[in-house]
């Protein structure tokens, strides 16, 4: 294989690993943002005092 | 005077820690298994001095001198430190040096990890809170201690306490709750200590610091560590060296590695039912891996030794060793039908779970179908690492054990009862396998990925550490002296002003018992028969409606005192409504007290009235 296909795979390979990385992170917040906002909610005006 | 207490706290724990590794060594020693390191050596002495040591407990439990016993294990656990201390110590010493750090970034991670075991350990030892904790982790060794060792049938769940509950036991006998905080505690970092070992074996230093930090900062980590007053960290410990025993190369397969996987295995699986997939899971994994029959059996011999004992106590009790489950089929007659239901709900076993519901689970993203809850949040770690992970998975042992036991364990425990909490044994198995999956972007030289997968992680360090902050400021300022204990506890223990005005109003010692309908029990020092049908098997609604019956099951009780605290269960509200009217019952007492409105979460209080009744003969 060439060394720019190889590295051209690399770069893909990395692209789609790191999109996994960010719709992962993101879904995870969205999936526990219900349980989260109440609290965070709560805090805000305690820590901003 | 309050950092005074938690530095002796602190102290007392440690020569615990050293002591039950000096215990262990003895059978390591005595097995002539060697380790590919000194950190693993001395964990895995430390898991199995402590197994034997809950073994022991469990003895002297039936003896039913229990103070006794437990000074006694404890004075025996101090002349092993001593005799064995030169051993313990080279081992603890050759453990602290691979810590030490080879760089800058990882001395900073190091620095880090001491200042947020330091938070954790001062909070740790704040006046305890935690609901299930009030509920029966620490009120049912309470209630040992106080009345001896017999099935408490007026609180549902004590047939759930398991081998860890009796280090709280330990800590309670010795009169002191603080060493019993200090114990749970303790699993944490030996916990962490673990998750380093197994990393270790694939990340760098500053990797696996950064790992261990992770998981220190985990919300569902600190909460059970810090207030939760449960000892199933230790479940997690355990989990995690019996997988270090198992993946040792060095002095090739044997029956010794097989029996020391078994002890450790036995020992999570004696902790929760849940752990049984655990253990199911250690055990595949090490049949696979030494293919050998007495290996098997050796392996099987150790985890019943360690880890038959509640499973045999529930037997002995009730014919049925998991106890409330199947009680339908094997011990109908001693079950009600709300306490069961209300049961199944709590452990998450009244759903049935399809794969796509699991899935999430084995990532630890998992929630109930009622709604995500933050005793659920582990953070986002192995689900954002899970195809860097993958990618990472070689046909070597270790990788074969870690993501067998991860993997059949996480669905075992996810599908029969789809709470995320009761995955934690696994997170820190999972979490060294993410750091093998994040370590492999330096080697493959993938810096975006590394670049954006690592700020993820600092980012949900950091969130974590503010949640750690917020979580834990309360029982700071309590256990540097800030704030008043009493106050505390009124502010943050759910029925804790209940207890409290019961306790003023009917006094210490009484021949007779009263009756309440009380979830949170643990500050009751008043002799007390939970009749809450909810949480409670000792009555039947059904069969309590008239007043009749429950003349008759006051006497056989030898309930002397009603306690109404601001209604009776509306299950039983008409026919004790009724005793009331007919003169059955006649309130000599009340007082206001503050409660929870609905969950402590949620932070809602009322005022309500707590009426003390005294039964008429």
């Amino acid at each position: 294989m060439a060394h720019e296909e190889v590295a051209e795979r690399s770069r893909v390979k990395q692209i789609v690993l790191s999109c996994w990385c960010i719709a992962s992170f993101a879904w995870y917040v969205h999936r526990f943002s219900p349980a989260l906002t109440p609290v965070i909610h709560r805090l805000l005006p305690r820590i901003w005092h | 005077m309050a950092l005074g207490r938690a530095a002796i706290t602190l102290f007392e724990v440690l020569g615990f820690c050293l002591a039950f590794a000096s215990l262990g060594n003895l059978l390591l020693r005595y097995l002539r298994f060697e380790f590919e390191s000194d950190a693993e050596h001395f964990l895995s002495a430390v898991a199995v001095g402590l197994v034997t040591t809950e073994v022991l407990l469990f003895m002297v439990q039936l003896t039913q001198r229990i103070r006794l016993g437990c000074w006694l294990i404890s004075g025996l656990l101090c002349v092993l430190l001593l005799r064995n201390w030169s051993r313990v110590w080279e081992k603890a010493r050759g453990a602290l040096r691979e810590m030490a750090p080879q760089s800058r970034s990882s001395r900073f991670l190091l620095i880090l990890i001491a200042i947020v075991a330091s938070v954790e350990f001062l909070s740790a030892l704040a006046p305890l809170t935690g609901s299930d904790a009030l509920q029966y982790h620490f009120t049912i060794q309470k209630q040992i201690l106080e009345y001896g060792f017999h099935p408490i049938f007026s609180n549902s769940h004590s047939f759930a306490c398991g081998q860890h509950h009796l280090l709280i036991l330990l800590g309670l006998g010795l009169g002191s709750e603080k060493l019993s905080l200090g114990f749970i505690f303790l699993g944490g970092v030996l916990t962490a200590a673990s998750l380093a070992c197994l990393a270790s074996r694939w990340a760098s230093p500053v990797i696996v610091t950064g790992f261990a930090l992770i998981f220190l900062l985990s919300p569902l980590a600190f909460w059970q560590l810090t207030s939760s007053g449960s000892p199933d960290i230790y479940m997690a410990f355990l989990a995690s060296t019996a997988v270090i025993v198992l993946v040792q190369e060095k002095g090739g397969a044997s029956w010794r590695q097989a029996l020391l996987v078994g002890l450790l295995a036995g020992g999570v699986a004696g902790a929760k039912y849940t752990g049984c997939f655990l253990a199911a899971a250690l055990a595949l994994a090490a049949v696979i891996e030494l293919r050998s029959v007495v290996s098997a059996s050796f392996l099987l011999a150790g985890s019943l030794a360690s880890g038959i004992w509640p499973y045999l106590r529930n037997l002995a009790w009730t014919g049925n060793p998991i106890f409330p489950f199947l009680a339908a089929r094997l011990s109908p007659g001693l079950v009600t039908s709300a306490a069961l239901a209300n049961m199944y709900t709590d452990t998450g076993t009244a759903t049935r779970h399809s794969l796509i519901q699991v899935l999430p689970f084995v990532f630890f993203a998992g929630v109930r179908p009622s709604g995500a809850g933050l005793w659920e949040f582990y953070g986002p770690t192995v689900l954002v690492l899970a195809p860097l992970t993958i990618l990472a998975i070689k046909n070597e042992r270790r990788w074969r054990v870690l993501i067998l036991v991860w993997l059949a364990s996480s669905l075992g425990i996810s599908s029969t009862s789809g709470l995320a909490r009761f995955l934690l044994p696994v997170y820190p198995i999972a979490l060294a396998c993410s750091a093998a999956g994040f370590e492999q972007t330096s080697h493959k030289g993938w810096k975006i990925v590394r670049g954006i997968a690592g700020s993820l992680l600092v980012f949900a360090l950091l969130a974590g550490a503010v949640g750690l902050v917020l979580y834990c400021k309360p029982a700071l300022r309590v256990a540097v002296g800030l704030e008043d204990e009493e106050k505390y506890l009124k502010e943050r223990a759910p029925d804790y002003q209940i207890a409290q005005t019961i306790n003023a109003l009917l006094g210490r010692q009484e021949s007779q018992r009263a009756l309440v309908f009380l979830r949170h029990s643990y500050y009751l020092e008043f002799p007390y028969v939970n009749g809450d049908p909810l949480t409670s098997f000792e009555l039947e609604p059904e069969n309590m409606q008239t007043p009749q019956s429950w003349t008759t099951f006051l006497e056989k009780q030898n309930i002397g005192y009603v306690v109404r605290s601001p209604d009776y269960p509306p299950a039983i509200a008409r026919p004790l409504a009724e005793m009331e009217r007919l003169g059955y019952l006649t309130p000599i007492a009340q007082e206001e007290a503050q409660t929870f409105l609905g969950k402590r979460v949620e932070q809602v209080r009322t005022n309500i009235p707590v009426v003390i009744l005294k039964v008429k003969r």
